[in-house]
Formats: structure tokens, sequence, C-alpha cells
């Protein structure tokens, strides 16, 4: 008789520490749950495209010098990037994106058609043939 | 012989009582964490403000220039209607406009504002320099454009986006 009672408190306390075991579980993955998913959802999207920055890049490719010579052309002419390109380039990628962009280069790629066709996720890319396969390049990485 | 039998009967309507008890609790957790994911909204506001934003830069500039009527006054005072831009989409938020657009165009070198033209609801703008989740999104670009003439300009433009209640729950 004392034997099946002892038995029988035995089975009760494994029931209740189950119980206390599943409960826990639940709370925990709730927990976690409300944590990783509580938040309004934002939508990770990847541009490869910046119309913003396109416009700043064309018409910095447009502006011209003090001898009527724009960039373009200057830079069709000398092959690379001249102190005032170099300066103006500055003032306008670095300033206005700096922010966003974790690497901004402008300048000219002599392989620019491979460069075209390597995505890479968050590379936004704007290319301006100068000739063959040589391009004045603008390119912003996240 | 026959208690024994009795009290067997006992345990195991106690333990499937117990087992749907645990079914009811695992079910609604279940239900609650699928609802906790699958309740709360996408926030598209930053699209929406990148869109918007896109928008006025085509309007303003072409092939790289600043385009000519941008500087006459009829493109200020029709703004953002001048833009084929309006703001007259949902009310299902009452009176309050959910939408702020603005465009600031200045000299690139001197800073000397050429243009100021903005529309919507400008009491959204105050909300822009704190931080929150469940605060308005704010945008603000800027790019670099030229006129015909090579006058270089700064144009900045701010786009803001109310819809907390739809975005942000």
């Amino acid at each position: 008789m004392h034997n099946k009672k002892r038995g029988q408190i035995g089975a009760t306390i494994t029931w209740i520490v189950a119980t206390v075991i599943i409960i826990l579980i639940l709370a925990v993955s709730l927990f976690a749950s409300e944590f990783a998913f509580g938040k309004s959802k934002k939508l990770d999207f990847y541009k490869t495209t910046d119309i913003v920055a396109s416009k700043s890049f064309f018409s910095y490719l447009l502006t011209k010098d003090a001898q009527e010579i724009s960039t373009y052309e200057q830079v069709k002419k000398e092959g690379d990037l001249n102190e005032f390109n170099r300066n103006l380039e500055k003032s306008i990628f670095q300033k206005f994106y700096g922010g966003e962009y974790k690497e901004i280069s402008v300048g000219v790629d002599s392989n620019f058609e491979q460069t075209m066709v390597e995505f890479v996720p968050g590379k936004v890319l704007e290319a301006i043939k100068l000739k063959e396969n040589k391009a004045i390049l603008m390119a912003l990485f996240k | 012989m026959s208690l024994t039998i009795k009290n067997k009967t006992g345990t195991e309507k106690m333990l499937s009582v117990y087992w749907f008890v645990i079914l009811f609790i695992v079910a609604a957790a279940v239900v609650y964490m699928t609802a906790s994911f699958y309740g709360k909204p996408y926030d598209v506001r930053q699209i929406e403000a990148d869109l918007l934003t896109d928008k006025v830069a085509k309007c303003i500039s072409q092939a790289g220039y600043l385009k000519e009527e941008v500087l006459k006054p009829q493109f200020k005072d029709g703004f953002p209607g001048s833009c084929s831009i309006n703001f007259d989409v949902e009310d299902s938020y009452g009176t309050e406009e959910q939408y702020y657009i603005e465009l600031i165009l200045n000299d690139f070198s001197s800073k000397e504002k050429v243009l100021e033209a903005n529309a919507g609801n400008s009491k959204l703008k105050s909300f822009c320099d704190l931080n929150g989740e469940k605060l308005p999104f704010c945008l603000k670009r800027s790019f670099y454009v030229i006129d015909k003439g090579n006058r270089q300009y700064q144009a900045d433009i701010l786009s803001i986006i109310r819809k907390t209640e739809k975005n942000a729950q």
C-alpha cells in the first residue's frame, strides 16, 4: 500500500515537471518570435539603379570647365579624370551619397562590359562608353 | 481486482484531459506566433518615398540638364501638379494629409536659394529629427544638375510619408 502511494507520487511529479518544461519551451518560443518578428516588417530591397545618383552623374559629365570643354570630352581625350574632374566628382558624389553608400567610385574602367555583367547585390552601376571597351563608370556599393 | 481496473480507468481519463490541455496550450501558442508575424504589416514607406523622390528628380532634370520651365513661376505655383503628382489617394485616415514633398534648388557654389516649392502636410516636417518606428518616414536626397548655360545647382528633395496606421502597427 505504502509502495503504491510512493509510485503514484513519483508519476505525478514526472507529469508536473513535463508540463512545466512544455510551458517553458512555449514561453521561450513566444518571446523569441515576438523579439524577432514583433516589429513592423521592413522590406529589404536591392536597387540596381539609383535615379537620383544617375541624374547627378549625367549632369557631371555635361559640366564644362573654363575652356568650355565638358567632363565627358575631357575624359575621352585624356583617358582619365584630371584635377578639375576629380575635385568636382568629390564635391558631388562623396558629399551627396557618402552617407548612403559604403563605397563610391567614379572613374574610367577599361573592361566595363565585364564589370556591367557582374552582379553584386546592393551595387548600383552607371556607365557611359568612351571608346571600344572603355567607359566612364559610376559605381555605388551599399 | 475490480478496484484496480476502476483505478486504471480513472488515471487514463485524467491523462486524456491533461493531454487535451497541453494540446490547447500548444495550439494557442502556434496561433499567437503566426498572428504576431503575419498580423504585422509590411512597411513600404521607404519605397513610396523613394518613388516620390525619383518622380520629382525626373520632373526637374532631363538628359542631365535642368528643365527650363522649373525656374518659371508657374512651376512653383502648380507644384506638385506641375510634376504630375497629386496626393488625392487614400482618405481613410480622416482629414490629415499623409504626404509632404519639398524641393529646394540652390546654386551649387554660392548655396544661394534659387527655388523652393513644397506641397502637402508641412506639420510632418517636425517629426524628421526624431527616431521611432511609428513616426512618419522622411527621406532627404540631393543631386547635382546644370542648366544649358552651365550654371550648377544642388537640388534637395525631401519626401515624407505618414501612413503610420497602415505600415507600422
